[in-house]
């Protein structure tokens, strides 16, 4: 497996009754060696991995193990083996789900409430009392957008709506984690920009994002880290480019367009890090490169030693849906 | 003890008694939105056309000559209410406690919030059981008087049978409405084969059924008025009054503590 995760921060002072803040030196998220049964079937197999600050995606085929990892995490389930902790507690307990804001998959609500009603009602049920709910609910429904919109029935709502709503209510006590099963399904792609940067501006505030997603394209933007799962088991962990780095097996594929295209390929073409050259037409290489970490400085010397114009140069199979399919591969040889 | 370590003290305690609050108000307002859920849901719509339909027959049957108190338990209270509204009251709000919130997928929603599970189930419980009891005593009421003056005697000998009943009903359908996908139909079909196959069978198979001592209840209570089972004493071996009410309070406690253990440990898998 490959790995490599950020340490944890640090958290925001105490301002909830019924909610804590995280405040030891314990990771806000670890999983020791974790496995669930559902009877005879496997969804999570041995996995182990700590969450630190920012936001983690989390990637995996249908039945890759995702929604279970995810519901042990938001402390639905309770791990066969193993234990999940979130900021030092069992993350079944009760005292951990004041740390995790948990935004479920299901489409569900008080179909009867408002928006409006419906937050608040999340508020008050984490013990806040009517003042600081009606507070929170405002804040909460400011930072998904949704201010104006709140007082209609939810049953009204559309989709992208929805999802804002759910949102909200696991905003509203201002938890460290934030846990969120599929945000960008069934949004446009206006709704989607708007949402990946609410995330991003959830971040800049110190708390943890665990975004489970199938569209892997936004994960490239989105994620500062990914866990990739299938077949239950955590086949990869880390920055997509720690990942990419270490598919040995797997040279990168890059694309370069100079005009002195053949010169800058007889310079390379002897370099060991390079698999592969392919020139095509008179402006544009094709490479397939080892060890892209080594290979990019020495490129780049090159290029300003010997005064070659690049006009573009492009990764084509470094993004996670690309990274996925290699990981998924090297997984299928286990 | 030092200055610092009594300050410390003190501020813990402080915060122990401000999330002992929280926890309190969050519980409360978990009871009161249950209690507004339940009550605005088609339960309420069954519940009265029930009592409705209940109400009806009462009329009819006091427009005959010669109604006594006995006439009055053995006609009306005991085949119509006890042993039929008590539980389709306790199985309408009952089941629908977390039931409801199981069948529309709303129930995670309770369950991320850092209420203990055993605080969401008596949450839950307490807004079935004030709803199932405020049923029962409005339609005996409703009943007793259109039955009056008979029935101003009726109530004062019987509710504290048809309340008791109610709990122990509420707490066995609430068990159930928690612990099976499909509670509802589990329930009707306990009520209407278990309790009344048991309930009327003779010998002593009938005590492990909740009727059976209600009815025990009943009789006991109405004892003045020589009301009694209609099959022969011999066969339906009522037990004591008291033993009855002491049973249904287990029966209560019991059900109520087994459906805590069952709610607090249990995944439920389908919410996603």
């Amino acid at each position: 497996m490959i790995q490599s995760i950020a340490k944890s921060p640090t958290s925001s002072g105490v301002d909830s009754p019924l909610v804590t803040r995280h405040s030891s030196l314990a990771p806000l998220v670890e999983f020791r060696e974790v496995s669930k049964w559902y009877g005879p079937v496997i969804g999570v197999n041995e996995v182990s991995f700590e969450l630190g600050a920012g936001i983690t995606g989390l990637l995996g085929a249908n039945g890759a193990g995702k929604t279970t990892l995810i519901k042990l995490l938001a402390g639905q389930l309770r791990p066969s083996l193993g234990e999940v902790s979130v900021c030092g507690v069992r993350a079944w307990s009760a005292a951990a789900k004041s740390h995790v804001g948990y935004c479920p998959d299901v489409d569900a609500f008080y179909e009867e409430m408002s928006g409006r009603a419906f937050v608040r009602t999340m508020a008050r049920l984490h013990g806040f009392d009517r003042r600081a709910a009606q507070e929170r609910t405002e804040a909460a429904l400011a930072e998904v957008g949704m201010l104006d919109r709140a007082d209609r029935r939810l049953r009204g709502y559309s989709k992208g709506m929805r999802q804002r709503i759910k949102l909200a209510q696991a905003l509203v006590h201002d938890p460290d984690i934030i846990v969120v099963d599929e945000p960008l399904n069934g949004i446009d792609p206006v709704g989607r920009r708007e949402l990946m940067e609410l995330f991003r501006s959830l971040t800049s505030r110190g708390k943890t994002l665990l975004v489970s997603s199938h569209i892997l394209d936004e994960m490239d933007t989105l994620a500062d880290r990914v866990l990739f799962m299938g077949r239950g088991r955590l086949l990869a962990s880390g920055t997509l480019k720690e990942i990419r780095d270490m598919l040995d097996n797997y040279p990168l594929h890059v694309r370069i367009n100079s005009d002195r295209a053949r010169d800058l390929a007889s310079r390379i073409v002897h370099w060991e890090l390079v698999r592969g050259v392919e020139v095509r037409g008179t402006d544009e290489l094709w490479l397939q490169v080892h060890r892209p970490s080594e290979f990019f400085p020495r490129f780049t010397n090159l290029v300003v030693d010997e005064g070659f114009e690049i006009e573009r140069l492009q990764t084509t199979d470094a993004s996670a849906g690309a990274i996925f399919d290699y990981v998924m591969k090297e997984a299928a040889h286990f | 003890m030092s200055q610092s370590e009594v300050q410390q003290t003190a501020t813990s305690d402080q915060r122990s008694a401000i999330s002992i609050l929280s926890m309190t108000s969050a519980c409360l307002h978990l009871f009161v939105l249950s209690l507004r859920r339940m009550f605005s849901s088609r339960q309420t719509l069954i519940c009265l056309v029930l009592t409705t339909l209940a109400c009806l027959i009462v009329f009819a049957w006091s427009m005959q000559k010669d109604l006594t108190v006995k006439k009055l338990a053995e006609e009306v209270l005991v085949p119509v209410h006890a042993a039929f509204l008590v539980p389709i009251f306790a199985i309408c709000y009952g089941t629908s406690g977390i039931g409801g919130e199981r069948e529309d997928q709303t129930l995670v929603y309770l369950l991320i919030t850092p209420v203990p599970r055993p605080l969401v189930y008596l949450a839950k419980l307490l807004a079935a059981v004030t709803l199932v009891m405020a049923w029962t005593a409005a339609s005996m009421g409703a009943m007793c008087y259109l039955a009056r003056p008979l029935g101003i005697e009726a109530i004062k000998l019987f509710w504290p049978a048809l309340t008791l009943g109610a709990l122990a009903y509420s707490s066995l359908f609430h068990v159930l409405g928690a612990a099976f996908r499909r509670g509802t139909i589990i329930s009707l079909a306990y009520t209407f084969f278990l309790e009344g196959l048991l309930g009327n069978m003779p010998g002593i198979v009938k005590r492990v059924s909740l009727s059976f001592y209600l009815s025990c209840m009943i009789y006991d209570a109405g004892s003045d008025h020589k009301i009694a089972p209609l099959i022969a004493k011999e066969m339906f071996l009522p037990v004591l009054g008291a033993t009855a009410t002491n049973v249904l309070w287990a029966a209560a406690v019991a059900l109520t503590l087994a459906g805590v253990s069952n709610f607090s440990r249990r995944e439920y898998r389908d919410l996603s």
